[in-house]
């Protein structure tokens, strides 16, 4: 058998329900022989028990009531605003999505218009610059400058217009030998298509967009290579007169 | 949701006392271990849904409102225990004095008289690395390893704590015992 000196450590397991089942065995086996560690068992299993049942504290029903109240009341307020938070991130989500829906609509939603820009910068151009003939033009322009021709309409010259990017866009002027109505006609890569809407149906046949622009009005259409080519006119300039000329022009836009 | 509330009060219920009175060791105070049993208690409804049902409720509680009573004071940020210093096991020829000393006590006599408030008075004055263990083994009948991981200390530290804590306790409640004259002094007589 072993002595008590071996078993010593063992107490404290065996009261807790820790030991063993070999340990169990041997430590038993030794408590039946030996009322000193017998006694010593006994002795820590009262100061458990004692501590385990004096220390309990009987709270009264209200104190009871209150501290369930409060963490209930906590925990629904919680939930609450966790489904508040989600229903947010919903939100914020589908109104992302739809802002995004927007933008692919038209994507000048939050920033100029590169086309627009490029009307405005021609109608500035129209009305404080004087053209350069068509000689004087290739003199300072490195590429051929498309200049359709049209029907009555006799082109006056050439104006050069600051584009992005600080190359220049030429504008070409022209005037109706009939009325003395006078166009300039752009031709703008169109990035920004979408800002300008669906083309309408003329009642020529064909479609074009229209827009007002800084006191003038644009009438364009869509070449073949998908960018846009417009016709500006003062915005006084009869609506009949102002297809005719830019059908005249698109005639000669091949 | 009021079914998952009933179902947490009914499981709750049977260990409210033990739970309040393991808060009021620990907070020594009735206002304080009140609040740490809201938040406790708050605590385990929300997480209520990852508590597997016939595990053991009462310790997933005990570890719950461990963990809200340490968190609480690492808020406080109180200087740590000098653990190491407290881990320190007594001189062998100290720990035989004490062992004879222990074996001329009656202690029947000393736990039988033991009053209320000197067992929580000596169970206060216990360093919060003792008091923890003997608590959560004795109030919360919580086993070893469920200490260890409550503590989040080795299950050998849990056991050298236990130990140390009862022996502690035992000493000061023999002391109580002498002074009300209802156990002898050894030492004195």
């Amino acid at each position: 058998m072993k002595g008590c000196a071996d078993v010593r450590d063992m107490i404290h397991p065996f009261v807790d329900g820790e030991l063993e089942v070999t340990d169990n065995v041997t430590l038993l086996k030794h408590l039946e022989l030996c009322p000193g560690c017998r006694a010593r068992c006994e002795e820590e299993r009262a100061l458990k028990e004692l501590v385990g049942s004096r220390l309990q504290e009987r709270l009264s029903e209200v104190e009871r009531r209150r501290v369930l109240a409060g963490a209930f009341g906590r925990e629904r307020r919680a939930v609450w605003r966790n489904r508040l938070a989600n229903a947010a991130a919903v939100l914020l989500v589908a109104s992302g999505a739809g802002l995004g829906m927007l933008v692919a609509k038209d994507p000048c939603l939050f920033k100029p218009c590169p086309t627009e820009l490029a009307l405005k910068a021609a109608v500035e151009a129209a009305r404080t610059q004087q053209p350069l003939s068509l000689a004087q033009v290739a003199e300072v322009f490195p590429r051929e400058v498309c200049v359709p021709k049209a029907c009555n309409l006799r082109n006056e010259g050439v104006f050069l217009v600051a584009a992005p990017g600080g190359a220049e866009r030429p504008v070409v002027q022209y005037r109706c030998q009939k009325t003395g109505t006078r166009l300039a006609f752009i031709h703008v890569t169109s990035q920004h298509r979408l800002c300008f809407g669906e083309a309408r149906e003329h009642t020529d046949g064909r479609r074009y967009v229209s827009r007002a622009v800084d006191g003038m009005r644009a009438v364009g259409w869509y070449g073949k290579d998908g960018e846009l080519r417009a016709c500006l006119a003062a915005d006084d300039v009869p609506d009949d007169t102002l297809y005719v000329m830019a059908s005249a022009v698109r005639d000669g836009d091949i | 949701m009021a079914n998952r509330r009933d179902e947490f009060e009914a499981l709750l219920g049977p260990h409210f006392d033990a739970l309040f009175g393991y808060a009021l060791r620990l907070t020594r105070d009735r206002n304080d271990a009140e609040d740490l049993m809201q938040e406790s208690v708050f605590r385990a409804l929300r997480g209520f849904g990852g508590f597997r049902a016939g595990t053991n409720f009462k310790a997933w509680m005990f570890r719950i409102t461990t963990n809200t009573f340490v968190s609480g004071k690492r808020r406080e940020r109180r200087a740590p225990a000098l653990v190491d210093e407290l881990d320190v096991a007594a001189p062998a020829s100290e720990a035989l004095e004490v062992e004879l000393r222990d074996a001329a006590t009656d202690w029947a006599t000393v736990f039988s008289e033991t009053v209320e408030d000197e067992l929580k008075q000596a169970v206060d004055e216990l360093p919060e690395e003792f008091r923890l263990p003997l608590l959560l083994s004795s109030l919360g009948d919580l086993r070893y390893k469920e200490i260890a991981e409550a503590l989040s200390v080795p299950i050998g530290t849990v056991m050298s704590r236990l130990f140390r804590a009862r022996q502690r306790l035992r000493h000061s409640l023999r002391g109580y015992a002498v002074a009300r004259g209802v156990a002898v002094d050894e030492e004195e007589s």
